[in-house]
């Protein structure tokens, strides 16, 4: 092997345009002296491999269009970096070129030449088609529809405007598609047509399939029971009993992602009755839940999930709906706060526009997926808890509040807090309260623009009183970190460090009640005097 | 196919709760491995099995020098004992190569030594091993030039300036 790359040493050192004995331009030479090269030596599988490995990063992934200033904005096209390893030499195109996984991965912003160009390039081998369908990519849905029956993946973007491509898209789904495993499709205002159920059963390998938008759902589709992902963005809620039976012949799914929009608030759906049990769902791994409270609870009540089962919920709810949040409370706790699905991720019940929607987001989480994980104390025993609740709250949610908060206390794991009250009613003792049943765990504290000053108050207060808390959490290292949703953001922050370390403050707990001083005096002080009468006094 | 010599008993004592196997580099050095490390090997576990069957105990000449058979040894000693889903002959292919740790230091080599290993574990039927040299390759050319390509692998360029040029080579959409 050595005597071999000595000799290649010595052949590369030789001028080619000196030696040039195949032709003029040294071609013959410089192929054979890239066939003796150990690069060129390696069994083409092994280079197909790292093509394929090169390309992995670079294979086009979906791009959205775009507005700016109203006008449409498409991509012009896509640079696929890993096709200048074909450009190396002639083997490698050749190979590159002979390999037909390498060209299956195809976007419609690659434009209609490069979009057919790789598609006769990849020739059997199941093609992963993108398109956004737009009147500029109209050629997509022949593309599309003649390849459709080698296709294994699919996304589509359906314009919201123009009724072509959803006639195209429409038209898709009544075709076979017989090796198709995974189907996302995103539109905005558009409708099933109810009596078409996807694929009409032509695709028997379909597994994952994500919708967004698309206006109404057929849950009546036979393919729901073959799947294992099912993803559904919806912006309205679907029929509740309409997804408890498609749930109930859903026996393979792995992964179930229901999100709805926020409810139109009010009036309030009386949510049907059924008889029967839970519905169980063995394969279930991960549960999320996003829609109004009363839809959450009532998914929650009619399904019985392994403790394994990792569960998200997020729920929407309004004042009008003060009395069902408080019904569902057990529910939630049963499921979030009293840990009897050890591996619950979180739970957030949270506003809407709505002045008088209350706010609540609390709850439990294992490893919050919205925290950083390089702080200590990330173990799945840890909390994180946030409150938020708005203006208009009575005492009635309030005290509910508190009673999940509770529970959540009460559990021995660390606690994240975070604090976004948009109520009179989170006085300054509630936070000594909250404090006082976790100030040992906690292990940060958020609070925004508006829980400020009562959190400043209890600071005070607590001081006035001997003080635990601010030497607590000075002695833990903690910072209040402040909501970047302050009215001047990083600019005040920075400007408010400068203002520290020009007053050269002694202590870290005297340097953040100077920092709120300083957020006080120079942003909200006219406001904050009227919520914090003795701010002057500090 | 590798050459096959019988070897005596004492030369390779293979009675012992793990048996050992004497494996002969192209450079004529004679390496004693236990077949436990080297079972992550589909060539070896076929050339043992072989054995079994013949009830004959033999050396297995590899055409690759003792310098790669030790990195090749070396890595498959570091997962010994450990399932990788791409050396299961049983389990479906996985889609990607997963990226190891250990595995970026182990092959963080000059290009020829990277070379001449995944040609080994190519030729001794290490998916895993191939999976994680393949990756290391490509990490080397990912978000090269054609011309740098060409320089980090020592590669000329043989294309004439009309296939260099043709509309075809370009992909800008």
């Amino acid at each position: 092997m050595d005597r071999t790359a000595d000799f290649l040493h010595q052949l590369r050192s030789i001028s080619i345009s000196d030696t040039d004995p195949f032709n003029d331009d040294g071609l013959g030479y410089k192929t054979q002296l890239n066939d003796s090269l150990p690069v060129s030596r390696l069994p083409p599988e092994i280079l197909e491999h790292v093509f394929l490995l090169h390309a992995e990063c670079d294979h086009p992934h979906f791009i959205l269009t775009f507005d700016i200033d109203g006008k449409k904005v498409y991509p012009a096209g896509i640079d696929l970096a890993w096709l200048k390893a074909t450009h190396v030499c002639r083997r490698w195109r050749q190979i590159a070129l002979g390999y037909t996984e390498l060209w299956r991965h195809v976007d419609s912003a690659l434009g209609p030449h490069w979009v057919r160009e790789m598609i006769s390039r990849a020739k059997a081998t199941p093609l992963c088609l993108t398109a956004d369908l737009h009147s500029r990519n109209a050629f997509m849905g022949d593309v599309i529809s003649s390849n459709l029956h080698n296709t294994q993946m699919l996304s589509l973007v359906c314009d919201p405007i123009s009724n072509g491509t959803r006639r195209v898209a429409s038209s898709l789904f009544k075709k076979p598609a017989p090796l198709l495993e995974s189907l996302v499709f995103m539109s905005h205002l558009y409708s099933w047509d109810g009596a078409v159920t996807i694929f009409h059963g032509g695709a028997p390998r379909l597994r994952h399939l994500t919708v967004r938008q698309c206006g109404v759902f057929p849950w009546n589709s036979p393919v729901l029971r073959q799947l294992v992902t099912l993803e559904i963005h919806e912006l309205i809620h679907p029929d509740y009993m309409d997804v408890l039976v498609a749930l109930e012949e859903m026996k393979a799914v792995e992964v179930l992602v229901l999100r709805s929009g926020a409810a139109t608030f009010p009036p309030w759906i009386a949510l049907p009755q059924r008889a029967g049990g839970p519905i169980t769902l063995p394969s279930l791994v991960q549960l999320t839940l996003a829609g109004v409270i009363t839809y959450i609870a009532w998914i929650l009540t009619h399904t019985r999930l392994a403790k394994t089962t990792k569960l998200s919920i997020t729920c929407f709810a309004s004042e009008s709906t003060r009395t069902d949040f408080q019904s569902v409370l057990p529910v939630l706790a049963e499921t979030g706060c009293n840990l009897a699905y050890p591996r619950v991720v979180y739970g957030s019940v949270f506003e809407t526009p709505w002045d008088r929607l209350f706010f609540v987001r609390a709850w439990s989480s294992a490893s919050h997926p919205e925290q950083p994980t390089d702080k200590p104390g990330t173990a799945e025993s840890d909390f994180h808890l946030a409150f938020n609740w708005a203006r208009g709250s009575g005492p009635h949610d309030h005290l509910g509040l508190l009673a999940a908060a509770h529970q959540v206390l009460s559990h021995d794991g660390l606690v994240d807090l975070q604090v976004g009250v948009h109520s009179a009613l989170w006085t300054p003792q509630v936070w000594l309260d909250v404090f006082g049943a976790c100030l040992e765990r906690v292990r940060g504290v958020r609070v925004n623009s508006i829980a400020a000053p009562s959190f400043v108050e209890a600071l005070a207060l607590d001081t006035s009183r001997g003080g635990v808390v601010a030497p607590r959490l000075a002695s833990l290292g903690i910072k209040v970190r402040f909501d970047q949703t302050l009215r001047r953001g990083a600019e005040l922050h920075a400007r408010l460090l400068r203002t520290l370390r020009r007053r050269k403050a002694r202590g870290a707990v005297l340097g953040r009640l100077a920092l709120f001083e300083c957020l006080l005096a120079e942003t909200q002080l006219d406001e904050l005097r009227e919520l914090v009468p003795s701010i002057d006094s500090w | 196919m590798p050459t096959i010599v019988s070897v005596d008993d004492s030369t390779v004592p293979g009675e012992g709760s793990s048996r050992l196997l004497l494996l002969v580099s192209s450079d004529n050095k004679h390496i004693v491995v236990e077949e436990d490390i080297m079972s992550r090997s589909r060539f070896i576990s076929k050339q043992v099995e072989g054995f079994e069957a013949t009830s004959q105990r033999h050396a297995i000449l590899l055409p690759f020098s003792s310098f790669v058979l030790n990195k090749v040894i070396e890595y498959c000693s570091h997962y010994r004992g450990y399932y990788l889903l791409e050396d299961d002959p049983d389990a479906a292919p996985p889609g990607r190569s997963p990226v190891r740790e250990w595995d970026q230091e182990f092959l963080d080599v000059d290009r020829n030594m990277l070379l001449r290993i995944i040609k080994a574990a190519h030729y001794l039927e290490i998916k895993s091993l191939v999976g994680s040299c393949a990756r290391a390759i490509a990490d080397m050319i990912r978000g090269k030039t054609t011309e740098e390509m060409r320089e980090i692998l020592g590669v000329e360029n043989d294309f004439t300036p009309e296939e260099e040029h043709s509309p075809s080579s370009k992909c800008t959409g």
